[in-house]
């Protein structure tokens, strides 16, 4: 099978040359008594685009949740390892978990704007921030509304109802609402996956021209989406981490048996 | 598919309607006949000739249809059988109805003998279409849309007759000078004004209970505490003992508890009726909050918000028109109470406007209660009746406000 990578970066450090914004250091999850993930080591460059991709139940989606601790809301859920964000293990007992989910901010698979007006989406995390002044609102709304591709399609509408959007769009604001509290980092877990393939390329633009000024990191187990937007890329199976290199040369050139398979479609 | 399952099912329910169409002629005559009973004696035998030739019907279409014929055997001995059932209303004593005067004490016998009857037929269709049930696997279908739209319909002939019984009998009572002037003489003239007034008093302080704590649990149930933990089975057991409680045994809770420190008043009726109406609040909370997609949780958590202000700004908006609603219809239920009230906080007659908290007051439900005490002694029977429309009124405008309060948010 071929895959499509992007080509117009193609001169990338490798892994070990790079300095990290985030770094996972042998973290392993269970729930209850199931281990859902076993030491996993991940380094997460800055301004780039990392995907994980693997199987369904390999633990893509559990890994993105440790990042920004929320899996802390998931009963029964235990989390061991470390997780360096700024020099700092976001698992020590210090760390506030309400700012640092401001830091690394979180789009999920299935688009969820609140049942408020498209403004009030936007305004929400500044507005919990503390923030209440009217002209600063206005502005974060239409610049984060800007970097989501969202603006010139609601600029008219902003005061009427977010779950009006298509779903494409719902997708592009809850984006736009990470944006608006000035993250870091972007978790997305498979955020195209409930949309059409049009609302999907749109999604992919987006999250290229994204890493200009955030790290991403995105799950999904769409392969050709993980090759289209993604500088590296992390494979796992069974809840480990099998191989984690640049992405052409992951799905050009794998050293893991395991991971060929994958991508080749030998299975999973 | 939709389109085709309902044609699917009008096939089946007309075909099943033509064939048993027999059936509920006689449902229907018994009905009538047995309303006419109550002053017609003679339309018996009409009611039963009726029965027993739509009996014949019913087994001629049946042996049409059934391949087995010794069915028709059994419904030959259930036909008897129905017939012997039907002689139970007949030797039933003349006086089941509520004893006031000008009521014909009949209605209540007839009543009886025409539910006697749509439970009978009920039982008859069952047992009809749970023989054809062997040989047609759509009659299986059938027989549940029939027993269905069977039950709805018992259900809505007691309801309209019981409110048709209201208004027919108390709409001649209520006049302006009923609804604003005092109560004389034992209620025997004038009007209910203060107990309007205090019905009314009485659902605001149960209201002003009931709601903030039975809204704080629900929250603390649903959104703080897991649902896993020790401490929520205890909550919820205590919750569903709190509404299994009897309303009386509220009211001598009050009795022993309250009335000591605060005697008979506005405010003693308003905490026993908060608590009595507190698991309806916190139960309709709940079922609020869970109605509130876990996906908006999470948006908010990752925004990074803390849980409270999740609860406030991305739960709690959403989930409001249900928890007004749950506060409405509990305060429905609340307005109609009489056994929790009666020794705490009212008095009949002559209570007037309460000037404080500590004052006691009138209320329709128990007002209600002393006039029909009084039924025979006084002439307070049209008063009665329109006391008790009165209370129907209020408590249906309650639960209407409560169906307008959801409309409008849903959209």
């Amino acid at each position: 099978m071929e895959f499509e990578t992007n080509s117009k970066d193609k001169e990338r450090k490798k892994l070990e040359e790079i300095d990290p914004v985030v770094e996972a250091k042998n973290i392993s999850v269970w729930y209850g008594e199931e281990k859902a993930l076993e030491n996993i080591g991940l380094k997460v460059p800055k301004n780039n685009v990392t995907a994980i991709i693997g199987p369904s139940g390999c633990g893509k989606s559990t890994f993105l949740r440790c990042i920004n601790r929320m899996n802390d809301l998931i009963e029964g859920a235990k989390v061991e390892g470390k997780i360096v964000y700024k020099d700092k293990n976001l698992y020590d007992p210090d760390i506030d978990v309400a700012s640092l989910r401001r830091k690394i901010g979180m789009v999920f698979q299935k688009p969820n704007p609140f049942p408020k007006s498209v403004y009030e989406n936007i305004a929400y995390g500044p507005k919990i921030g503390g923030m209440n002044d009217k002209e600063e609102l206005d502005e974060i709304v239409e610049e984060s509304l800007k970097d989501a591709a969202l603006w010139d399609e609601v600029k008219n509408r902003l005061h009427s109802p977010a779950m009006d959007l298509s779903g494409g769009q719902q997708q592009r604001l809850c984006i736009a609402r990470a944006l608006a509290v000035e993250p870091d980092v972007l978790l997305m877990d498979e955020p195209a996956s409930a949309l059409d393939p049009i609302a999907m390329s749109k999604i992919e633009d987006l999250i290229y021209d994204l890493k200009q000024d955030y790290t991403v990191i995105i799950v999904t187990h769409n392969m050709q989406q993980a090759a289209r937007v993604s500088d590296y890329t992390a494979f796992l199976f069974m809840g480990k981490l099998i191989e984690h290199s640049p992405t052409e040369k992951l799905f050009e050139n794998p050293d893991k048996k395991k991971t060929e398979d994958y991508i080749t479609g030998r299975f999973g | 598919m939709g389109t085709y399952l309902d044609d699917d099912l009008s096939e089946i329910f007309t075909e099943f309607t033509l064939r048993k169409t027999p059936l509920y002629f006689s449902i229907i005559l018994s009905l009538i006949g047995g309303f006419l009973l109550s002053t017609n004696f003679s339309l018996i035998l009409f009611n039963l000739g009726i029965l027993i030739f739509s009996s014949i019907l019913i087994i001629m279409q049946i042996y049409r249809f059934i391949e087995n014929k010794k069915i028709i055997f059994k419904q030959l001995i259930f036909g008897l059988i129905i017939l012997m059932f039907l002689y139970i209303p007949l030797i039933l004593p003349n006086q089941l109805s509520i004893p006031i005067d000008n009521i014909d004490a009949g209605i209540g016998k007839g009543f009886l003998l025409s539910l006697f009857l749509v439970l009978i037929g009920l039982f008859g269709v069952y047992i009809n279409l749970s023989n054809l049930d062997k040989q047609n696997k759509k009659a299986k279908q059938a027989s549940a849309y029939l027993y269905l739209s069977f039950a709805i319909l018992t259900v809505l002939f007691v309801l309209f007759l019981i409110i048709g019984f209201i208004v027919y009998n108390g709409a001649g009572a209520i006049t302006w000078e009923f609804i604003t002037q005092d109560i004389q003489n034992m209620g025997a003239s004038g009007g209910v004004f203060p107990a309007i007034i205090g019905t009314l008093l009485l659902g605001l302080g149960t209201a002003l209970i009931s709601v903030p704590l039975g809204v704080g649990t629900a929250i603390f149930l649903k959104e703080y505490a897991g649902s896993q933990s020790k401490l929520v089975r205890v909550i919820r057991t205590s919750i569903n003992v709190l509404n299994a409680t009897p309303s009386i045994v509220h009211g001598l809770f009050g009795l022993a508890l309250f009335v000591p420190l605060f005697g008979v008043s506005l405010l003693t009726g308003s905490l026993v009726l908060g608590f009595l109406t507190l698991p309806i609040i916190i139960r309709s909370t709940e079922e609020a909050l869970e109605s509130v997609p876990k996906d908006i949780r999470d948006a908010s958590f990752a925004m990074g918000a803390t849980r409270w202000q999740t609860i406030r700004n991305a739960v709690l908006p959403p989930a409001l028109p249900g928890i007004v609603t749950g506060a409405v219809l509990g305060l429905g239920r609340a307005f109609g109470e009489t056994a929790p009230i009666m020794f705490t906080a009212v008095i009949f007659s002559g209570g007037g406007i309460p000037t404080s908290v500590f004052d006691s007051v009138n209320a329709l439900s128990y007002h209600l209660l002393e006039l029909t005490r009084l039924i025979g002694y006084k002439d307070v029977t049209q008063k009665a009746w329109g006391t008790a429309l009165l209370l129907l009124l209020i408590v249906l405008a309650m639960n209407f406000l409560g169906i307008r309060i959801r409309k409008k948010y849903r959209t």
